[in-house]
């Protein structure tokens, strides 16, 4: 009863965040297919359930943990029912099913966290699975649920990266952020791609490249963008670590909405981003600075930018030139070490928590940030979210 | 036309059964002026929509509407085009009854 009064003081004074650092809540596992090889060799014969599937067996095997004893399933992008079935779980006490959109992938760690802390659930489940490329998946064209949506398609607007683009030169307008700077987070990514055996994309190119890439949603170019590609992941989230010598905890979350009607944010989630930041690092703890590497969601490049500015990194306005001054990448600040969407797989934020994970336990092989400890991801969408990974 | 909250007198768009902003469901409508200030705008190169394929490079602009409301139009051409550069409507396209052309204010009619 005091543990729990406690708590509730402490989460009075962090905002509104989980913070986790007395809850012990780790990653226990992840698992993920072979971007690359299946982008080369597409099977026709395995769609998003069969991918979600695979990631979750690997996910399993990775944590120790008998399938039996899995009691929460939140299922994203495939369907929970199927997957229930499919996977053989038979002990579920804590389902939910998220829409297949990049601003999930922190509400699923949120959630997860939020039904272990409570004594929902033990060991949760988060799967993933994606066939967007086998469907001829566009990202564009068809009518979202904004608000605005049909009226933005009878005048031809579509696809996020267009309203990302939107936002873009209006930030460039406002504070003079020069598009090398997007250069340099896609340069970032495709270099740690080249590290990354399963990444669909590992050419590295230059500046010269970039701008001849051709023009999608001008000023946003194609290297400006996600990649679209089929994969599944999965992570296991655990009520405490599972055996092995160094585990990813799950420090800290925090949420902050910013829906309009339309996708465009004027302040380019600036303000909602502020609010989230704040309370994901009085919760973890740690400032900004603090970080030993950082996993940001980049469905377009300017989102990059965005976070930077939001999630504190920079002043307002100044991640164009804070990226110019060579901030991000090894031996600075290291960023998106898998290679990010634009590079390794566009699995809407799942890839970049499996990242988050494997460099806070040291497993990032030849990507490894040396001593890293802890590891934030951020998603700046109309659902901001934030996570810390701390090792343990 | 734009819906006018009979509530808070808000303007908006597009069109609602509520005000978002006080919850009202009655309005009126009034008739816009057809300017606004242009927050930004993106060229299209990416072929999305297959009945807007031939038109592709198009303008899009965001338009902040002198009532308020924020809205995606077509623009004639980015040509000159600036941040926060008065447009306004122009015309709308007889092939799609529903397009709406702005215009830089001080370029030719």
């Amino acid at each position: 009863m005091a543990e729990a009064r406690r708590r509730s003081r402490s989460s009075a004074d962090r905002g509104h965040a989980l913070a986790l650092a007395d809850a012990g809540i780790v990653v226990s596992g992840i698992g993920s297919t072979n971007y690359r090889r299946d982008y080369r060799s597409p099977d026709p014969d395995r769609n998003a359930v069969d991918l979600a599937a695979d990631a979750f067996t690997e996910a399993v095997s990775d944590a120790g943990v008998d399938r039996a004893s899995i009691d929460g399933l939140i299922a994203v992008r495939v369907n929970y029912e199927r997957m229930s079935d499919v996977l053989g779980l038979e002990n579920l006490r804590s389902v939910s099913s998220l829409e297949g959109a990049g601003r999930m992938a922190g509400v699923a760690v949120a959630d997860a966290a939020a039904a272990i802390l409570t004594g929902q659930a033990s060991t949760v489940a988060i799967v993933y699975g994606n066939d967007g490329r086998s469907r001829g998946e566009r990202y564009g064209g068809d009518l979202g649920p904004e608000t605005t949506a049909a009226y933005d398609a009878a005048q031809g607007m579509t696809s996020p990266g267009a309203y990302v683009a939107m936002m873009f030169r209006r930030h460039a307008h406002e504070f003079g952020t020069s598009q090398d700077a997007l250069a340099t987070v896609a340069i970032n990514n495709r270099r740690n791609a080249a590290m990354n055996p399963v990444a669909v994309l590992q050419d590295e190119f230059d500046l010269a490249d970039y701008y001849a890439s051709r023009p999608i949603a001008e000023p946003l170019r194609l290297l400006d963008y996600c990649l679209i590609n089929d994969g599944g992941v999965a992570l296991i989230v655990s009520a405490g670590p599972t055996g092995r010598p160094r585990s990813a905890y799950v420090r800290a979350t925090s949420i902050s909405v910013d829906i309009g009607n339309s996708y465009t944010s004027m302040d380019c989630f600036y303000e909602k981003s502020q609010v989230a930041a704040r309370d994901l690092y009085a919760s973890a703890d740690v400032q900004p600075g603090e970080l030993d590497c950082l996993q940001i969601y980049d469905n377009f490049t300017p989102t990059a930018l965005f976070t930077l500015e939001g999630f504190g990194f920079c002043p307002r306005g100044e991640s164009g030139r804070w990226l110019l001054e060579g901030n991000l990448g090894p031996g600075a600040l290291p960023a998106n070490t898998s290679g990010g969407h634009t590079s390794e797989s566009y699995m809407q934020g799942f890839g970049h928590l499996v990242e988050s994970v494997r460099q806070a336990r040291g497993e990032a092989g030849t990507r490894q940030v040396p001593g890293c400890r802890t590891v934030g991801y951020f998603c700046l969408s109309p659902i901001v979210s934030g996570v810390i990974f701390e090792a343990g | 036309m734009l819906q006018r909250c009979a509530g808070c007198h808000g303007v908006r768009w597009p069109p609602t059964p509520r005000c978002a902003r006080c919850t009202a469901p009655d309005h009126e409508w009034i008739a816009a002026a057809g300017r606004g200030r242009l927050w930004s705008w993106i060229v299209m190169h990416q072929r999305y929509f297959a009945d807007a394929e031939d038109q592709i490079p198009y303008v899009i602009g965001y338009i902040e509407l002198v009532e308020g409301p924020m809205v995606m139009a077509r623009l004639r051409s980015a040509a000159g085009a600036r941040c926060d550069a008065t447009v306004e409507f122009r015309s709308e396209d007889s092939r799609e009854a529903q397009i709406a052309v702005f215009a830089l204010a001080d370029a030719p009619a």
